[in-house]
């Protein structure tokens, strides 16, 4: 049985994603289609809860094994298991909800520190963008940049002397045709790729699932 | 159905075809790739890895299975596989994080089936699978922390990323690692590209796995990207050709 | 006519034939291809101590001339004598050790041969006797009789007068027990197949056979000069030349159980009274004979025995006292100088002769006679050495050259006449084992020489000169085996005893030669083809294995080259330090730089309250414009589809951008929001986003709109599936069916903004707010087919306007704004100078830092270059 585990895995996957892909263009199979799709949001939804467990058995073990950085892992689990704690509290109230507590908590936690990890990125993208030369020094680097002074500096009025509309004018061409342009060449090839991976997954020829 | 669906159904169909046909016909031949420097570092980042004791860190981005990156998150999953299956003799294993519980799951299964097929099953760890968070900067914030403190010496970034990739290069660079990035987003391959001595642009993501350890459907499929690379460039210009004549 | 004794049947042949007429064994031994030349079937190569007279010492060439003189009137003698016992005096006569008369003469002493019945021995020994006889010794002669004077069984005359005169003078004799008679005995004997028969002849009949008073005791076994005894021996010979040797008639009996071999030949420590030789040690007694097993001391140290010491009483000279263990005639050798023989030497013989005959050389017995028929077929000897000044032969390690054959004279290899062992010719000449008939080698000594008797081939065959000492044989090292050790000098016995090849000898021997078989060229297997072979080629079975130099042998140049390779090489592997950490300081001090110089000049940015920097201009009929249109466009208390699909990190930027939007068309239209996302943060920033759009800061006032939620907006939470989520959204036509509870738990259908929608199109406005152009194609991709005429507008980050540009030229987008840039068209924002202000720093941050490095790449480049070159 446990030979053709892989190959009873590979046929489900394969069975489910052909119906999902045609029931996009069959009609007749667009209910099994829904049907698959939402069994797949429902797995993907307990499927973060698996990996909210994974996540506090990983830094479980690393208190317990007392490895270099416990103490942000027990700050971790202790910030998890009152968010979770509350949370659940404050749902189940038959009053109602009490969302100023959470939305307190997203307001003064989370919030903040995803815009200071931004703020952040602001100054490394700035280091990247001055050492890129000494990184790599060629004509598309030099290119690269040149874009990147010219788009910066049309983007907004100078001060005190306002706009200047050949730099506008600048701006809208670049925008409108290389940037836009090389835009969609990426895109197009990415869309390609997409297509030649999700069909050699239909395929099984790639079994991300197990076995092999 | 209207005629793009029918096209694109189509389209589809004969791609499969031609996927498996070419799957097929290759398996005796060797595949022969255009040099990805990106790529041919890693190779030899990985083994210096092996010999060194450190770990690789692969990155599988916060891509999920149900949306149209999932693509992106099959690929990272190709890469965890490979890499695992070259690693499993190191001291220290890789650890694949994700930003997804599904691709955390799957890159779960995926680890312990390669480590099964290089015949370490002893050495497989459950806990060497990270869900580091479910928003974009939060698994940043998680992942940065196994950079700096798990003794990684390579980086493989492959997955969906937004801007909170330039973190992860900006780690890696401050501990002196090699580090190979890819995404299918526009805005983080222009970040890759200023940060990254290598960077790795559009669909070379998707070849990652054919040039780490190459296999008849991978060669395949980049041929059928290729060929419908070159039709769609033609089909555009024969478009723009007849606009420009008035006959569109 | 001389005639062939055939090896085999022992039968005459006449001369010339190739095989024996009677057994048809070969006569001729053949000429093999080997230099060793001996062959199987071959016939024992004759042996003729004649050959080595030149060799023999001066006194021994007297003594031979004396002989001879003395073999005529051993014939008048023999012819007085009894011819009852003509074989003892034969068997005197026989104890000459000598060669063979003729080439083609059996290898055997005479002596021994008489022992076969089947030979005539009286004819042999008459006739050997007769040579012996006629054989002149003298000084220009130096060959050793070939031929042994064969006695049949007759004690030479001078032997028998010793044997008389033994009684009367006994103060200078010699004691020898035992009689002759073992010579008698051993004639009585019946022939025997094998050479070593002559060993049997010396059986416990021979020696239980009384012997003649009259006759020269004879000593059962062999004498003792030819042996050792350890017992005293007496023999008192009286020769008839008043000879001093005596030999007395208590002949002591080999016991039965005792061996017939003589003991010289035995070996044997046996202490009996065992008849001495008839030539002893000049001692009275022989009590100081050695052990049996060992050679007499007067042979085996003539030197410390002779020294000082007269080998014959009364012999004139200086000699001093004899000791006991040497004869007067060999002590007197010692007292001759090193390479000559002593003048004394003779002096026993002369002695013995003055003695016996008052005659020099009158009383020589026949076995120190040389006959000059015995020389006849030798070829002239040349120049002899002796012993010491000739090298010694190659023999086994450790061997020396006794002392008594050291001074013996060594006669070169004859030329002719002899077959030389196999696989001598490939070897240097060493001394053979077994002495041949003929002399072995041409540097070789032979006791033959020196005592006129049939001595055995291994003792005629000794070449002492030849014999390698210890260090030759370390210099040459490695080589073969065949060249230290010298190849067997087989006996003639031995050389009879060889297999007949069946085959012809010649073809056979071309055969052996040139096939793949192996040849054995020495040893008693010397001629066979097929057999194992004694030694692996090139083995040198020396006591320490070869020494191998470990070392490289090579020369000054290559030396010089190996230097200069790993010069090179010391280079190449030279470690270099690692600069890296100057590097990561460097980067760490350029960060904190610019983020100072960031935040320094946004906090300018933020106090100048965004009054610096003037408002960017509309464009007619662009996005921006078109999008103002359509806020402006909202009727009254309209339903508004807000997506908030973006991340918690570009919320300000987002925020700062959607607020005044919202601000104009909440406080102006009183619009009812509907928030979704597909964000599982887009709730929480929806609802953070209406706190904050709710309160209006006006010139003078604040205007709080308090916007609550079932009331002036609703938020219907977080939609999973991503694509799948937004497409069953946006295909729904219930919504309150498809949202029965809000994410405060509010009843959907008792919500007043989803009172009257029911569908997506039944919004006056969808409005995405999004930071990624992937969630706003999602929205776009779902909503176009399904919103009719609801416009689509899109308030999305800065980074998502070249994505969705091409949407909006498409007319899928009704209107776009990106940043705070496209708010700012038609709203000033407080964050615009800060924004600005931020933006051109960075861009001169950029353009500084690039150009700086730039010129340090080049620099460095430039360095690498130098250092390479």
């Amino acid at each position: 049985m446990k030979r053709f585990w892989p190959v009873i895995n590979t046929s489900i996957a394969a069975i489910a994603g052909f119906l999902t892909l045609l029931g996009y263009f069959i009609r007749n199979l667009k209910a099994l289609k829904d049907f698959i799709v939402h069994g797949a949001v429902i797995l993907a939804a307990f499927a973060i809860l698996v990996g909210i467990a994974n996540l506090f058995m990983v830094h479980l073990t690393k208190i317990r094994t007392r490895q270099e950085g416990n103490i942000y892992s027990f700050l971790l689990l202790t910030a998890m298991i009152v968010s979770l704690g509350f949370g659940l509290a404050f749902s189940m109230d038959p009053s109602g909800s009490n969302p100023d507590f959470m939305q307190g908590l997203f307001k003064s936690v989370i919030f903040p520190v995803e815009t200071s990890l931004l703020a952040l990125l602001a100054v490394t993208l700035l280091y990247a963008s001055v050492r890129l030369l000494r990184t790599r020094t060629d004509w598309m680097s030099i290119v690269f940049l040149a874009s990147a002074v010219i788009g910066l500096f049309t983007m907004v009025p100078l001060p005190f002397i306002g706009e200047i509309r050949i730099l506008n004018g600048l701006r809208s061409f670049l925008m409108d045709y290389f940037v836009t342009a090389g835009a969609r060449g990426i895109l197009i090839g990415i869309s390609l790729g997409v297509l030649t991976t999700g069909l050699r997954v239909l395929l099984g020829a790639d079994r991300p699932f197990g076995g092999k | 159905m209207s005629v793009i669906e029918v096209a694109s159904l189509v389209l589809a169909l004969i791609s499969a075809g031609a996927l498996a046909s070419l799957a097929i016909l290759r398996r005796k031949t060797n595949a022969s790739f255009r040099e990805i420097p990106a790529y041919s570092q890693l190779n030899h980042s990985i083994g210096l890895a092996v010999e060194d004791g450190t770990r690789i860190h692969i990155s599988l981005g916060s891509s999920n299975m149900i949306s149209e990156r999932s693509a992106t998150a099959f690929a990272g999953l190709g890469m965890v596989y490979r890499l695992a299956e070259h690693t499993s003799a190191s001291d220290q294993p890789p650890i694949a994080s994700s930003g997804d519980g599904m691709i955390s799951i799957l890159s779960q299964d995926t680890l312990k089936n390669a480590y099964a097929n290089a015949g370490a099953d002893d050495r497989y760890d459950p806990t060497t699978r990270r869900l580091t968070g479910l928003t974009p900067y939060s698994y940043a914030a998680g992942a940065i922390p196994i950079m700096l403190d798990e003794k990684v010496s390579t980086n493989v970034l492959i997955g969906n990323f937004g801007n909170e990739i330039a973190l992860f290069t900006d780690t890696a660079e401050r501990k002196n690692a090699h580090s190979l990035a890819t995404t299918d987003n526009l805005v983080s391959q222009a970040i890759l590209f200023a940060s990254m001595e290598k960077p790795v642009v559009g669909e070379e993501l998707y070849a990652a796995g054919a040039y780490i350890k190459p296999d008849p459907s991978h060669s395949a499929s980049l041929t059928i990207q290729d060929v419908l690379r070159w039709l769609i460039v033609i089909s555009l210009l024969a478009g723009a050709a007849l606009k420009v004549i008035n006959l569109l | 006519m001389a005639e062939i004794r055939c090896p085999m049947c022992s039968k005459p042949n006449p001369e010339g034939q190739d095989t024996c007429q009677f057994c048809q064994a070969r006569l001729t031994p053949l000429e093999s291809s080997s230099p060793a030349g001996y062959q199987p079937g071959d016939e024992p190569t004759p042996k003729s101590t004649s050959e080595l007279e030149p060799i023999l010492p001066e006194w021994l060439r007297q003594a031979r001339q004396e002989g001879k003189d003395s073999a005529e009137e051993f014939e008048e003698l023999q012819a007085e004598e009894k011819p009852s016992k003509p074989k003892q005096t034969d068997r005197l006569a026989r104890l000459k050790l000598e060669g063979t008369r003729k080439d083609n003469q059996e290898d055997i002493p005479d002596w021994l041969s008489d022992l076969r019945p089947e030979i005539s021995r009286d004819e042999q020994i008459e006739e050997t006797f007769e040579d012996a006889a006629s054989a002149n010794i003298s000084e220009d002669e130096s060959q050793f009789p070939t031929e042994t004077p064969v006695i049949d069984g007759k004690l030479p005359g001078w032997l028998s007068s010793l044997a008389d005169q033994g009684e009367e003078d006994q103060g200078n004799t010699i004691k020898t027990e035992g009689s002759l008679d073992w010579l008698n005995q051993a004639e009585d004997t019946p022939p025997q197949d094998s050479d070593q028969d002559f060993l049997s002849a010396y059986s416990e009949e021979a020696f239980t056979e009384e012997t003649d008073s009259d006759e020269i005791p004879v000593a059962t076994e062999l004498p003792d000069w030819l042996g050792g005894q350890k017992e005293e021996l007496e023999l008192e010979e009286t020769g008839p030349e008043g000879s001093t040797f005596q030999f007395t008639e208590d002949q002591p009996v080999a016991s039965e159980g005792e061996s017939s071999v003589p003991d010289w030949i035995q070996g044997s420590g046996e202490t009996q009274d065992t008849p001495a030789a008839p030539f002893s040690t000049g001692a009275q007694n022989l009590e100081d004979f050695g052990s049996i097993d060992e050679l007499p001391d007067w042979i085996s140290s003539p030197e410390t025995n002779l020294e000082g010491e007269s080998p014959v009483p009364g012999v004139e000279g200086d000699s001093p006292a004899v000791s006991a263990e040497l004869p007067d005639w060999l002590a007197a050798m010692k007292e001759e100088p090193a390479g000559e023989m002593p003048s004394t030497s003779a002096a026993p013989f002369q002695e013995m002769d003055t003695d016996a005959a008052g005659s020099p050389g009158e009383e020589l017995p026949d076995w120190l006679s040389f006959t000059q028929d015995e020389n006849e077929n030798t070829p002239a000897p040349p120049a002899t050495k002796t012993l010491q000044e000739m090298e010694p032969p190659p023999g086994p390690p450790g061997e020396e050259i006794p002392d008594w054959m050291s001074d013996l004279p060594v006669e070169p290899e004859p030329e002719s006449g002899t077959t030389p062992l196999p696989g001598s010719e490939q070897s240097e000449p060493v001394p053979p084992a077994f002495a041949e008939a003929e002399p072995p080698s041409s540097e070789g000594g032979s006791l033959d020489d020196i005592f006129s008797v049939d001595v055995p081939d291994w003792l005629t065959g000794i070449d002492t000169d030849k014999q390698a000492s210890p260090e030759n044989k370390q210099e040459a090292g490695g080589q073969p085996a065949a060249e230290d050790l010298s190849p067997v000098n087989l006996p003639s016995w031995v050389q009879a005893m060889r297999p007949v090849e069946s085959a012809i000898p010649d073809a056979k021997a071309e055969q052996a030669a040139t096939a793949d078989q192996f040849l054995e060229k020495e040893g008693p297997l010397a001629g066979l083809s097929g057999v194992l072979p004694a030694a692996p080629t090139g083995f040198s079975p020396s006591g320490k294995p070869k020494v191998h130099s470990i070392k490289i042998q090579a020369d000054e140049g290559q030396r010089s080259h190996a230097a200069l390779l790993d010069k090179i090489l010391e280079t190449e592997t030279r470690p270099e330090p690692i600069s890296s950490d100057s590097i990561r300081y460097t980067q760490r001090v350029l960060r904190w730089v610019i983020a100072g110089v960031m935040i320094f000049v946004l906090t300018i940015g933020l106090f100048s309250n965004g009054k610096s920097t003037p408002l960017p201009a509309i464009i007619d009929r662009s996005k921006e414009d078109t999008f103002f249109e359509i806020i402006d466009s909202l009727p009254n208390q309209g339903s508004v589809l807000l997506v908030t699909d973006y991340e918690a990190a570009y919320a300000g930027e987002l925020e700062a951008i959607a607020e005044q939007v919202l601000e104009a068309a909440m406080f102006l239209k009183n619009i009812r929001i509907t928030l979704i996302s597909t964000y599982p943060t887009g709730p929480a920033l929806g609802e953070k986003l209406i706190e904050k759009a709710e309160i209006i800061d006006l010139r003078d006032e604040t205007v709080d709109l308090d916007y609550t939620s079932g009331n002036q907006y609703v938020n219907l939470g977080y939609i999973p599936g991503g694509l799948s989520g937004i497409h069953s959204f946006t295909s729904t036509t219930n919504m309150t069916e498809a949202f029965p509870v809000t994410s405060d738990g509010l009843t959907a259908r008792e919500t007043i903004p989803l009172q009257a929608v029911h569908g997506i199109s039944d919004f006056t406005a969808i409005i995405v707010l999004t930071s990624s152009s992937d969630s706003a194609q999602l929205w776009i991709e779902q909503i176009t087919p399904v919103r009719s005429t609801t416009p689509l507008l899109i308030i999305g980050s800065a980074q998502s306007e070249p994505v969705l540009l091409p949407y909006v030229n498409s007319g899928q987008v009704s209107g776009m704004i990106n940043g705070l840039q496209g708010s700012s068209q038609r709203y000033r924002s407080k964050f615009w100078d800060a924004y600005c202000f931020g933006l051109l720093t960075a861009t001169l941050l950029i353009v500084i830092g690039s150009i700086w490095n730039l010129i340090q790449a080049v620099q460095d480049r430039r360095k690498y270059i130098g250092v390479e070159e």
